[in-house]
């Protein structure tokens, strides 16, 4: 047992696949962003070559639908005062959705790097207090923390740290979970049945979180919107 | 594998980047193109609502005057009608005033004609009478004689008619 | 230690399995009332099995964190 448990200790090293380009070592988790990026960038790129009002070709419908259904999705939660945050949560959304099915490709997802959910934590909670600060102005947002009785006010506060923190610790730990489990059963069995549970937690599981995440958060933004 | 420090800053900066990059790229274009096609079918919807109640518009108005043209006909028609007849009518009067002043010119010519005749007559009978006097009285009569006789056997005859 | 410590951690698991069975019970109770809403039941459910699962992987990631490092 020592053997794996070293063995996994290693995979989980943070700094294992670094590179290091002349003073700058980059994790693992920052370049695989930065592919991430580029990838996206190209997609979206190619899929809205020559758009037109009436769509001819497939792929401008398959670009529609898909960021249609997302953006309405978003829209039934956040609603009209809403609407100027949706760009930013698509991002999130595609971003990572994309970065947990990566795990299927081969690649190590960059969520498995916790400065990556953090990052995208703390940058969810800026975003909702900023929402709200803009919503009542900086006096209502300070009058908030004591709604709806005085009384709650630590626990207002104290939610503003929490919040990021469970949603990056969910993010986090079900990617870590995901990961050490495949690790796991291909030590065991390294055949067939890795791809089945990839299916299962790379797919399912990585699309639900990011789902998960985009959602958590345009609640909070709404309920600062009220 | 807990490990956090600054590297946090690497992936807000990668984030916002990325986000500036889809916007561009992916946001603009296709927000863009389908409000745009609701735009599109916003316009056309409203052109067709707005054609919609022009023809109805220009049916009341057409309506409305083909109602007028009806009762403008009924009336020229009654108009014909009654000046119709008055034509008639005058005619009619006009014929039978023109008969009557033609019987009537008839009866005074025919008077006048049985005038004359009956002078005529007179004047044949009294001829007549003059001779079958003449030849009664076997003598030639005086003329003055024969005519004072003639005129009192004329008006005889002529009571006696 | 480190292997009790473990073990205790990975309790939190019960929670989780108890909380996601009664949610799914009571959703499966609202579909046989009702199977149009069949849709909106069945996404509402998976939402909240995910939130639920959270607090099941913090006891995972705990579990691991206390085998791996100490």
């Amino acid at each position: 047992m020592g053997g794996i448990s070293e063995e996994i200790s290693q995979n989980l090293q943070y700094m294992n696949h670094a590179i290091t380009i002349g003073p700058l070592t980059i994790p693992q988790g920052v370049y695989t962003t930065w592919g991430i990026m580029v990838f996206l960038v190209l997609v979206s790129i190619w899929l809205t070559r020559g758009m037109e009002v009436v769509p001819k070709k497939k792929r401008q419908v398959l670009v529609e639908t898909g960021v249609g259904t997302l953006y309405n999705m978003l829209y039934g939660i956040l609603g009209e005062h809403g609407k100027r945050y949706i760009p930013y949560l698509l991002t999130v959304m595609i971003y990572l959705g994309v970065a947990n099915v990566i795990g299927l490709f081969g690649f190590t997802p960059p969520t498995k790097d916790l400065n990556v959910t953090l990052g995208l934590a703390l940058m969810s909670i800026v975003l909702v207090q900023y929402a709200s600060i803009r919503q009542r102005g900086v006096g209502g947002w300070l009058k908030s923390f004591s709604q709806p009785v005085a009384i709650v006010t630590p626990l207002n506060v104290l939610e503003l740290a929490i919040k990021p923190l469970s949603l990056c610790m969910r993010l986090f730990g079900n990617v870590l979970g995901a990961f050490i489990i495949m690790e796991l059963v291909k030590i065991v069995v390294p055949v067939v049945f890795p791809l089945a549970c990839s299916m299962y937690f790379d797919i399912f599981d990585g699309l639900l979180q990011a789902y998960v995440f985009v959602f958590l958060t345009s609640l909070y933004i709404q309920e600062a919107i009220e | 594998m807990l490990h956090i420090d600054m590297h946090i800053i690497w992936t807000v900066v990668d984030l916002l980047i990325l986000f500036v990059l889809l916007r561009i790229f992916l946001f603009k274009p296709v927000l863009g193109m389908i409000e745009k096609r609701k735009a599109m079918i916003q316009s056309s919807l409203d052109d067709a609502d707005k054609a919609n109640s022009d023809a109805a518009a220009l049916k009341a108005q057409y309506e409305n005057s083909l109602k007028d043209a009806k009762q403008e006909s009924f009336q020229i028609v009654s108009e014909a009608k009654d000046r119709a007849q008055a034509q008639y009518n005058q005619i009619i009067d006009k014929a039978n005033a023109d008969a009557a002043q033609i019987v009537q010119q008839a009866n005074a010519n025919a008077e006048a004609d049985r005038e004359k005749i009956m002078k005529d007559a007179q004047s044949e009978l009294a001829a007549v009478a003059l001779a079958a006097a003449s030849k009664l009285l076997g003598t030639t009569v005086d003329a003055k004689t024969n005519q004072s006789m003639l005129d009192a056997f004329l008006a005889e005859a002529g009571d006696g008619k | 230690m480190i292997a009790i410590g473990a073990g205790i951690a990975a309790l939190t698991g019960a929670g989780a399995g108890i909380g996601i069975g009664l949610a799914t019970s009571k959703a499966v109770e609202g579909i046989a009332r009702q199977p149009e809403a069949s849709g909106k039941i069945t996404s509402a459910l998976i939402l909240g099995c995910a939130l639920a699962e959270a607090t099941a992987i913090y006891g995972l990631v705990i579990g691991l964190m206390i085998i791996i490092m100490l």
